[in-house]
């Protein structure tokens, strides 16, 4: 696919590196070791219905789990340090200075009895020294920064006074206040209409550009993954099955729940109509697991062996960092290296 | 004759802020066994346009005409007998299934509302044969009836909901975004349950949505809707060949879709608010097209011919 551009991208050492996490609430383990690298400056997508652990991971990442919820095991690297055993006071420094992250509902982050203006300077006041005058200085070259028109006028605006989107921007001023090397984005549009989620996540990789800081997206949309990520890591129950470069993944999935994920939807630019058909359709729920022992997907998946229930199936590596959960798939498809490009 | 017919239709609400125009002059015509799409984003009144066809919100102007029939001025005995054959579908299967009641008595309820089956144990039985037999053809089993709505999934309560939808077996559904909370696999599952049914039962269905590309597999037309008029109406294929007002093409572009790359800047601005209507045409503080006219005159629907009609001044 000669005609994508690609932006220019770090592919530096890597920002994070979080090796077999695994989250646990009580007996149950939601998370059941997630691997993954996040580059300096690039997006990462983490895509998964509900269920699939994508939001854990990310808190997890955050030192944010629900009350009951533990890391049971493994590793989380940020710039070379392990995260996941700092002192609370360090981890609250990390989280809002070096870590930046907005949510999916703006409205219910944003505190309502404060000024936007003041919610912006407190997040600059609590990671760096400033003068109040200083930090409102600095607030008002935020709003302009995420575009908030007549950011004069609105600095001193409650959050009922603004608008879903303009909410949404000031959520990610405050994020980036401290200009952070990571945001964290769990499904920053999902509550949004298309043509304001259009601007936002505009907003997001312009924003990734002019501070270099990477960004790790969450969300459940297929289609944000395919305009706005530089790699995919598909969640399925709480592993990863598939993990690729965006045009690799819609071009030629592996992982049959992703195959079938992209056969399941309904696509903007194909005049498929239920007049000519039913739409493809992955049976069963993700509720509907195969046990502890087996591959999750079992019980919906359409290439199932008699193999996939006895062991969770090994990540392969292929090339450019392609990774695949699925040994029947790789084996009847000995091509997929060849077209892995 | 249209199953349903819609003739400039008005629903206002007065706040304490102010007047909310949330529909503002609508017409539309359903023909039996069509599916119509209803798409928009935030405020374009597209669930007060399903409300008032039900009169779940009273319509402050116009007329709605069901089998020849005027709603808006029938009696409450004719409502009823009206809303027997107009079912609905709603968009949140954990807010819209009350917990108290077993799926039993969720189904049987609308049966009862409208006296089917008549009284006694033959009343009875008659019930508990249709509601067994509409819980099998939206593909769950006659054992969930004694179970409540806690102990499903988000997309068996979704068929739960289209089974209590399709229990009086009507002519018209109105699906005000079925699918949208639903994960994509459940998704397509739904869709499909939905079409086999309309195929099963010959239904009508008035698809609110406002996800481009569900309507654009789901409907046979396609009505697009910004802050309470339409400006756009198309057969759905027509629509996606050759998309006429400003609006639909922005909305088309907008949506991230993994067969094509970007190629549009998002449009400017932000959506207004109901409440502040812009002058003119409505988009016109967003659109790239506007020019004078279009902040001071309100542009009527242009037919294009072949069930086409959008309103701009400049298409």
């Amino acid at each position: 696919m000669s005609e994508h551009f690609i932006l220019p991208r770090g592919d530096g050492p890597s920002l994070l590196a979080v090796d077999d996490l695994r989250v646990a609430f009580g007996e149950k383990q939601p998370v059941k070791g997630i691997s993954f690298e996040i580059n300096e400056g690039e997006t990462l997508a983490i895509v998964g219905e509900s269920g699939s652990g994508k939001s854990l991971t990310a808190l997890s990442i955050m030192g944010l789990l629900p009350a009951g919820g533990t890391i049971a095991h493994g590793s989380i690297q940020f710039e070379g340090r392990e995260i996941t055993t700092l002192a609370p006071r360090e981890a609250r420094a990390l989280r809002g200075g070096s870590i930046g992250m907005i949510f999916q509902e703006p409205m219910t982050c944003l505190n309502p009895v404060m000024t936007i203006g003041a919610q912006i300077i407190e997040a600059l006041r609590q990671h760096q020294s400033l003068s109040r005058k200083a930090a409102r200085a600095r607030a008002l070259e935020l709003l302009d920064l995420v575009r908030i028109p007549d950011p004069h006028r609105r600095i001193d605006d409650f959050p009922y006074q603004l608008s879903g989107g303009m909410r949404q921007r000031v959520m990610i001023a405050v994020a980036v206040a401290c200009s952070p090397r990571l945001l964290i984005a769990d499904e920053p549009t999902t509550a949004l209409d298309v043509t304001i989620q259009a601007q936002v996540l505009d907003l997001i990789d312009r924003l990734r550009r002019e501070l270099s800081m990477a960004v790790l997206l969450i969300t459940h949309d297929l289609g944000v993954v395919s305009q706005w990520a530089d790699r995919v890591v598909v969640m399925y129950a709480g592993r990863k099955v598939e993990q690729a470069r965006p045009d690799a993944m819609f071009g030629n999935p592996l992982h049959p729940y992703t195959r079938g994920l992209l056969n399941a939807s309904p696509r903007l630019g194909d005049s498929y109509n239920y007049i000519d058909g039913p739409l493809y359709e992955i049976p069963g729920s993700i509720s509907s697991l195969a046990g502890d022992r087996g591959c999750a997907f079992a019980p919906r998946c359409a290439h199932v062996r008699a193999g996939c229930r006895d062991a969770v199936p090994a990540l392969a590596t292929l090339s450019h960092g392609r990774q695949v959960a699925c040994p029947v798939l790789l084996s009847e498809e000995n091509r997929v290296t060849a077209v892995d490009l | 004759m249209s199953l349903l017919s819609i003739s400039e239709l008005s629903t206002h609400f007065r706040l304490p802020s102010g007047a909310l125009r949330a529909l503002d002059g609508v017409s539309l015509d359903l023909e039996a066994g069509e599916t119509l799409g209803i798409v928009g984003e935030s405020g374009c009144g597209k669930s007060t346009l399903g409300k008032s066809i039900l009169r779940l919100v009273e319509p402050s102007a116009g007329a709605i005409s069901f089998d020849g029939e005027d709603i808006t001025t029938i009696s409450q005995r004719g409502l009823a007998l009206f809303r027997r054959r107009a079912q609905m579908v709603f968009q949140d299967p954990f807010a819209s299934l009350n917990p108290r009641h077993s799926i039993r008595k969720i189904l049987t309820a609308p049966l009862i509302v409208h006296g089917i089956g008549g009284s006694g144990k033959v009343g009875k039985a008659e019930r508990n044969r249709r509601v067994e037999d509409i819980v099998r053809r939206v593909g769950l089993e006659v054992e969930a009836l004694d179970r409540y709505p806690h102990e499903f999934s988000g997309g068996q309560r979704q068929r739960i909901g289209i089974a209590r939808a399709l229990v009086l077996q009507p002519d018209l559904v109105i699906c005000d975004e079925p699918v949208s909370a639903l994960d994509l696999s459940i998704q397509a599952q739904t869709l499909n349950l939905l079409g086999r049914m309309k195929a099963d039962l010959g239904l009508s269905y008035i698809f609110i949505s406002h996800d481009l590309s569900v309507v654009r597999y789901f409907t046979d037309r396609v009505m697009v809707m910004y802050l309470g008029r339409v400006v756009e109406s198309a057969p759905t294929r027509q629509l996606w060949s050759t998309p006429r007002h400003p609006y639909t093409r922005a909305l088309m572009d907008a949506v991230p879709d993994p067969a094509r790359r970007r190629h549009a800047a998002p449009i400017r601005g932000d959506l207004p608010s109901p409440q502040n209507l812009p002058t003119g045409c409505r988009f016109h503080p967003r659109c790239p097209l506007a020019t004078e006219l279009c902040t001071k005159v309100e542009p009527p629907l242009k037919d294009f011919g072949n069930g086409q009609s959008a309103a701009c001044h400049h298409v």
